[in-house]
């Protein structure tokens, strides 16, 4: 592998296109990426097309072509690698990293420290809670949103693990998310405290739903990137039908027994 | 009046600092996130109460919150990305996208047709607006910058 630079070159751009996109890097950011990099590997007539879900490449240098699939399956948002592999493309195409060093900085930002599930938990119920005020709650809803989407997130996170497919843990967040609000509800009400519940839920749900995915879809379609926006859009619909289908059924059932 | 707007929009911007987190922005980066935020709700609270319509209030928020990212992209070196997706969630539409949902499996068709066209105008002006603030930066930097065209071996 290393006898060949050209191969070198194509094998550092993918990886860190991939490792951008598994990270939620815009499509078109992806694809910029992985062609700068190879350019600046001496490589000719690059092609990349990325779309959420994969990456197809191909370059051909003086002595062969190249042409690659990646399949990639579910991402998740962490700017700052979008960040730190920003840093180092621009690094990479000014020459200001050989081979090894490439190599080695892309390991260490695959490696970036994230927040850990506590803190996630926290900084969730932080940002419900103040939604929650936002949408005409006070005192009693604040806390209840805080702590309804930090033991949904802490769920959800553990979820993760086991579940797959996005939409059934759509499905199982909104079970999750309406039985724990349920119980604040009616907790409140034992307290002589009664919650505005509508204000829960919004906050409960906002750091769950999909407003930023259904916009960054739209954005696409309007520059002309229809796969990816496309692919996008039918990702953040379906994470809201499982999401009000979880929340939907434990809210009926709730609502014709009490 | 006053005091309620600026309330409100350190609420944003506070539930915005918690959303950064879960994006896990860097933490250098976290405060600027929340401001955009709230500068967005600010703009997006203070354009409802002269009047203005749920879409027009929509597009001139997230102006704003792109043009904020766009300069502290500048200034700080940074993808505006990593500003402005913190900086529209109190925008955008997914509490919208759901309410949609949850109204069509109740089966309230003209609420959920409603609610529907609502999520889809406000994500199309968020949109609009973000690409014309990415536009805007481009073209300002072409003008006050001369920064060279960039190349590209299409041949």
């Amino acid at each position: 592998m290393h006898d060949d630079p050209a191969a070198d070159a194509v094998n550092l751009a993918l990886a860190a296109g991939r490792l951008m996109l598994a990270n939620g890097g815009e499509t078109y950011r992806v694809e910029e990426t992985i062609e700068l990099m190879c350019l600046a590997g001496k490589l000719e007539q690059v092609q990349c097309f990325c779309i959420p879900t994969g990456i197809f490449f191909s370059a051909s240098s003086d002595s062969r072509d190249f042409s690659r699939v990646i399949r990639l399956r579910g991402a998740a948002i962490d700017l700052e690698i979008i960040d730190l592999l920003n840093n180092f493309a621009r690094q990479y195409t000014e020459g200001h990293l050989d081979s090894a060093q490439a190599w080695q900085a892309l390991r260490d930002i695959e490696r970036a420290p994230r927040f850990n599930t506590p803190t996630r938990s926290f900084f969730a119920g932080v940002a419900a809670g103040f939604f929650a005020l936002l949408y005409g709650g006070t005192l009693p809803e604040f806390c209840a949103a805080f702590l309804t989407s930090a033991l949904v997130t802490a769920g959800l996170d553990r979820l993760v693990l086991f579940v797959r497919s996005y939409y059934i843990r759509s499905i199982l967040g909104g079970v999750l998310l309406a039985t724990v609000a349920l119980l604040f509800a009616r907790l409140g009400v034992l307290l002589g405290w009664p919650l505005q519940f509508d204000a829960v839920i919004v906050g409960a749900l906002m750091p769950l739903v999909p407003g930023v995915a259904i916009t960054n879809a739209l954005r696409d379609i309007l520059s002309g990137d229809y796969v990816s926006g496309v692919s996008k859009l039918s990702e953040a619909v379906f994470i809201a039908v499982g999401m009000a289908l979880g929340t939907g059924v434990v809210l009926k059932v709730a609502w014709a027994w009490l | 009046m006053a005091v309620n707007l600026f309330l409100s929009a350190l609420y944003a911007g506070l539930s915005v600092l918690g959303f950064a987190v879960l994006f896990n922005i860097p933490r250098r980066s976290l405060l600027w996130a929340g401001l955009c935020g709230a500068a967005g709700w600010l703009v997006f609270r203070l354009c409802s109460s002269l009047g203005a319509e749920l879409a027009a209030a929509n597009f001139l928020a997230a102006l704003a919150v792109g043009l904020c990212g766009e300069v502290l992209a500048l200034l700080r070196r940074q993808p505006a990305t990593l500003f402005i997706v913190p900086g529209i969630i109190p925008l955008v539409p997914g509490y919208g996208l759901y309410r949609s949902v949850y109204l069509i499996i109740s089966e309230d068709w003209p609420g959920a047709m409603a609610a529907g066209f609502e999520t889809v105008l406000v994500a199309l002006v968020i949109a609009t607006a973000i690409l014309l603030s990415t536009a805007l930066a481009r073209i300002s930097g072409r003008i006050f910058r001369r920064v060279p065209k960039p190349k590209k071996n299409l041949i």
